[in-house]
């Protein structure tokens, strides 16, 4: 049996490391600590993890678990260790590493704001230029959320519906201000639809991936 | 109809072998190739699609059933897509032994 990877935290960070989750195939949640780091992991049989709904809904709720308590740094998606020991070396190998990413995301968490047109809209027939033009005004406007993140970064517009894609890495002190901002650009795009989701571990920000394959 | 031109003139070159064919002629024939899997298999636009399926479904436009359906067939399309280019590459790779 091999060790699947979710997530590094602090060890110690808080007394509350009794997990009341369960990992990819029901499997239970267990620590394996290097120095003051612990790796978050479950036991899984050693094979290649393909990206299904069920697998990366399984990883993707382990690391929200994980986040109602410590910052953590979250491990892309199919990270799977041949033994404790290999994964222990590698903490070895990265600590450095590791022990800075974890400073850059201490107390944090990232949230994600998309500006959508709506559905039934003909994107060409009802904006056709205009598009861009909306385009930059939307980021003009949702520049003040820049201001309130430590950091913010511009997603892929994967929709000809999607004007604006864009992650931010916040204090947890600042999500309410975060919030509070998005409802007042909500106001004025009222014509749009905007989706702002999270709190989600920082992918965006730091994402470990360890020998070569990753999410 | 560009795959059947494609295939049908890397075919010879399998059987005259590699070293009489000019590096630029070969250069044309890879940029030529790589453009074919780009548009039959279109990797970028079929992962595009994963994420615009999931965004809909997640503002609600989506309903649960259809969404489940559609990212089954684009997962498919998806790993279709992965396994031609593989295949298609390492084969040609094999074939004109460079």
């Amino acid at each position: 049996m091999g060790e699947y990877l979710y997530c590094i935290i602090r060890m110690g960070e808080t007394p509350k490391m009794d997990f009341e989750v369960r990992g990819i195939g029901n499997r239970e949640i267990r620590c394996a600590n290097y120095n003051d780091l612990t790796a978050v992991i479950s036991e899984t049989p050693l094979k290649e993890y393909k990206p299904t709904e069920e697998y990366t809904k399984e990883h993707k709720n382990v690391n929200l678990h994980i986040l109602e308590n410590h910052t953590l740094l979250p491990v892309a998606f199919g990270m799977v260790f041949k033994n404790k020991n290999i994964l222990l070396n590698t903490m070895r190998r990265l600590y450095p590493v590791l022990k800075k990413s974890l400073r850059l995301v201490d107390n944090k968490i990232e949230l994600g704001v998309k500006v959508v047109i709506h559905k039934e809209l003909d994107v060409e027939k009802t904006f056709g230029k205009d598009k861009e033009k909306l385009r930059k005004e939307c980021e003009a406007d949702f520049a003040a959320l820049d201001k309130i993140a430590v950091q913010a970064k511009a997603g892929k517009l994967f929709s000809e519906r999607l004007v604006l894609n864009r992650s931010f890495l916040v204090d947890r002190e600042k999500i309410d201000k975060f919030s509070a901002a998005v409802e007042k650009l909500r106001d004025k795009y009222k014509k749009l639809k905007i989706q702002y989701t999270g709190p989600w571990p920082p992918y965006n920000f730091v994402n470990i991936r360890i020998m070569g394959r990753g999410r | 109809m560009v795959l059947v031109i494609d295939d049908l003139v890397l075919l010879p070159l399998a059987f005259v072998g590699v070293e009489p064919v000019p590096n630029m002629f070969m250069l044309v024939f890879k940029g030529l190739h790589k453009h074919i899997l780009e548009q039959m298999y279109p990797l970028d636009r079929i992962q595009d699609a994963i994420k615009e399926n999931r965004m809909e479904f997640e503002l609600g436009e989506t309903a649960k059933t259809d969404y489940e359906k559609r990212h089954k067939d684009l997962m498919k399309q998806l790993e279709m897509a992965k396994k031609v280019r593989e295949t298609v590459i390492e084969a040609r790779t094999d074939l004109l032994n460079v």
